[in-house]
């Protein structure tokens, strides 16, 4: 279609309403149209249900919680869970960057947690708590018929990972911890180099962002599409109905039923060995949240003291760090990562006994 | 005859004289230099020293036989023994890993400059870590096979940490297991608590017990072969002599500011780009020898300017935990050559520094 000069087809008198009107009404709606129609990275290519990654996200009823989750891939089935607090700023996202590369290996299934991401808040107050996060995830694995899993959790997902093996170990074929999941006594001492000061407050959406803006090494850990997939679900009425309610219900006899909750998995890891499997500690170098204020680098005390106690009745615990790699590292090294989850994995599927004879060794 | 009997005296005389004179030169004739003595292996024990199925040949590098393990194919990949300075301590340790990781590289494995069956080094002062350094960069590139993957454990370890750092040119990966050598000093090690159950002699005995001790499944890393071997290379006169001239002094000064060297290069190291090629620690968590504490000590050294730098800590895993744990240690560090290999070369240094250091 050919085009007319505005000003050669607007003469006369009115020119000037016209022109005002073609400059500031009709001018940029030609442009916007021009804009929508060719694509453009800042308009993020975000898919339904806030997919990023190019893969696609759907739904599943959990115990009555509508639950968001990727499926991809064919074979033994591996659930990865991500960080974060509830409803903060972690969803099943995260993983956008492994799956497609697990998927080739595994039936890999990344869910939201209960009350994150796009999967509803509890019915009961009471599960906002981790024992009613973990107890969703292990319905999640009961709904789908998943059988026995390769179980893989980050940070706070770490956490819920954990509990889910101690208290349901025969589900749980290998466990993989990165960027250390259950506080473990002791804890690393003292402040750790997570600087919130520069953050806006955590009881909102920017904070929670910023926090982890910060707990990345790398620049390129985060990109425009998985910020604005994640705000868009973090805005939603039931997301800060879910943060609203955390804050509400976090009181000294809330805090204190966590610590015993911890208290009764870390008695039963330490004193009764429960946790067989093998497990996997992943840890990146320049993880601020386990560098304490005071050191020069990061001396990983939280990961390695998670460990030691791990390992004490488990022969086949192995822990791997990172260079240059901060509280995801799967996320900023994926290949790497992927390649090293899978050499884990396959080294214990081929030992069809343990590979070790444990003999009384004196006490050190 | 009248003086018959005389005779027969005389005859006597003279015979016995001879056989005397014939004696006298027989143990003359016998060696009495202890270097011209070649011992003989017990029943079991393989006359080059040579265990777990493979066979060790000779090849000279620059004047000094040198004994080493060769198998597979693929790229080419060197395995440096720990400890040093004796006939026990030899490439033998690598014995239960060679065969697998055979299957996928050109796999040598050579005793140290006077360990083993090597000989020792022609002038006094090269008895130290720069001599073993120098004799075993000088068998890399006789082997003509272009850069390796090099791969030390313990003193070992040290020795190629120092290796990669004066010829970085020849050195595609580098692995370093559980080494106090190249690592900085942190506080005291378990080592000798352990080791205090220990005779202090006969030598042998005092390494089989030593290697046990500071192993996490002893009876699965050694078996009595092992021994008997290292104690048979031992025993050659010039294990003795090795001996001998490290306690006369032989390898210094170098060998006293070892110490004060190793300073200076964790601190170069720390400020230039020099030690860049991927870097593998793996560490076992319950050596009481070179402690974890050692590890993540040199692992900071490294990482300052290396970013391709990775760390595993195995778990029930001792100072010999290749040993303990073969087909685990092999697939870990295959796995670590294998990522690396596809790798471009320039990878980002660091993002804008987040912290001071």
């Amino acid at each position: 279609m050919p085009f007319i000069s505005p000003r050669v087809a607007m003469a006369g008198s009115s020119d000037r309403a016209a022109r005002l009107l073609w400059s500031s009404v009709l001018l940029p709606m030609v442009v916007m149209l021009v804009l929508m129609a060719v694509p453009q990275r800042a308009l993020a290519a975000t898919g339904p249900n806030a997919s990023i990654g190019g893969l696609t996200a759907k739904f599943v009823d959990v115990k009555g919680v509508k639950t968001r989750y990727y499926e991809a891939g064919q074979g033994v089935p591996m659930v990865l869970i991500h960080g974060g607090s509830t409803a903060g700023s972690s969803t099943a996202n995260v993983w956008s960057r492994n799956i497609p590369g697990l998927a080739k290996r595994f039936h890999v299934f990344a869910v939201d947690r209960l009350g994150s991401g796009l999967t509803g808040n509890p019915l009961n107050d009471a599960d906002y708590a981790t024992p009613g996060q973990v107890e969703h995830i292990y319905q999640f694995i009961q709904t789908l018929k998943l059988g026995k899993i390769q179980l893989v959790g980050h940070s706070a997902g770490g956490a819920v990972a954990f509990y889910l093996a101690v208290h349901h170990p025969e589900i749980v074929t290998t466990l993989t911890i990165i960027g250390m999941g259950p506080e473990n006594p002791p804890a690393a001492d003292g402040p750790s180099r997570l600087d919130l000061s520069s953050c806006p407050d955590q009881n909102v959406y920017e904070g929670l962002k910023c926090r982890v803006e910060k707990l990345a090494w790398l620049k390129t850990t985060f990109d425009a599409e998985y910020w604005e997939a994640d705000a868009s679900m973090a805005m939603q009425p039931k997301s800060k109905e879910a943060r609203a309610k955390v804050v509400a219900l976090t009181n000294d006899a809330w805090r204190a039923n966590m610590t015993a909750y911890r208290q009764k998995a870390w008695d039963l890891v330490r004193n009764d060995g429960v946790l067989k499997m093998p497990v996997m500690i992943y840890s990146g170098k320049q993880d601020v949240l386990d560098w304490g204020q005071a050191d020069p680098t990061a001396m990983l005390r939280g990961e390695l003291g998670l460990f030691d106690i791990l390992g004490a009745k488990n022969p086949k615990v192995k822990m791997v760090i990172v260079n240059e790699a901060g509280h995801f590292p799967y996320r900023e090294y994926p290949e790497e990562f992927n390649r090293d989850l899978l050499a884990f994995i396959d080294h214990f599927q081929s030992q069809a006994a343990p590979a070790t004879k444990p003999l009384a060794k004196p006490a050190k | 005859m009248s003086n018959a009997p005389s005779t027969h005296h005389r005859r006597v005389a003279w015979w016995t004289i001879r056989a005397a004179v014939l004696v006298v030169m027989l143990m003359l004739s016998r060696p009495t230099t202890v270097a011209a003595q070649t011992p003989t292996p017990p029943p079991g024990v393989s006359p080059t020293g040579s265990i777990g199925g493979l066979e060790a040949k000779f090849v000279d590098i620059k004047g000094v036989k040198t004994r080493y393990y060769e198998a597979g194919q693929g790229e080419p990949m060197v395995l440096v023994h720990g400890e040093g300075w004796s006939g026990h301590s030899s490439a033998n340790t690598w014995s239960k890993n060679i065969p697998g990781l055979a299957k996928r590289f050109h796999v040598f494995a050579a005793d140290k400059l006077a360990s083993g069956m090597t000989g020792n080094p022609l002038n006094d002062k090269d008895f130290n870590i720069q001599g073993e350094v120098e004799h075993m960069y000088q068998f890399i590139l006789a082997m003509k096979v272009g850069p390796v993957h090099l791969v030390g454990q313990s003193r070992g370890g040290g020795c190629v940490f120092f290796l990669a750092y004066l010829h970085p040119e020849i050195v595609k990966t580098l692995v370093i297991v559980d080494t106090g050598t190249a690592a900085p000093v942190v506080g005291t090690t378990n080592r000798q608590a352990v080791l205090t159950a220990c005779p202090k002699e006969p030598d042998w005995a005092e390494w089989s017990c030593r290697l046990k001790q500071i192993s996490f499944l002893p009876e699965i890393a050694f078996d009595d072969q092992f021994f008997q071997t290292g104690r048979y290379m031992a025993s050659f006169p010039k294990s003795a002599e090795t001996v001998a001239k490290r306690k006369a002094g032989a390898g210094e000064p170098l060998e006293s500011q070892f110490n004060d060297w190793k300073k200076q290069v964790h601190a170069r190291v720390e400020k230039e780009p020099i030690l860049m090629m991927p870097i593998l620690l793996y560490w076992g968590k319950d050596d009481p020898s070179a402690m974890l504490k050692n590890g993540l000590a040199l692992l900071d050294v490294i990482s300052v300017q290396n970013p391709n730098v990775r760390m595993i800590i195995a778990n029930n895993s001792g100072h010999f935990h290749y040993r303990e744990h073969p087909e685990e240690w092999n697939r870990n560090v295959i796995n670590f050559i294998d990522y690396w290999e596809k790798q471009p070369k320039a990878l980002p240094k660091k993002p804008s520094a987040a912290v001071e250091k």
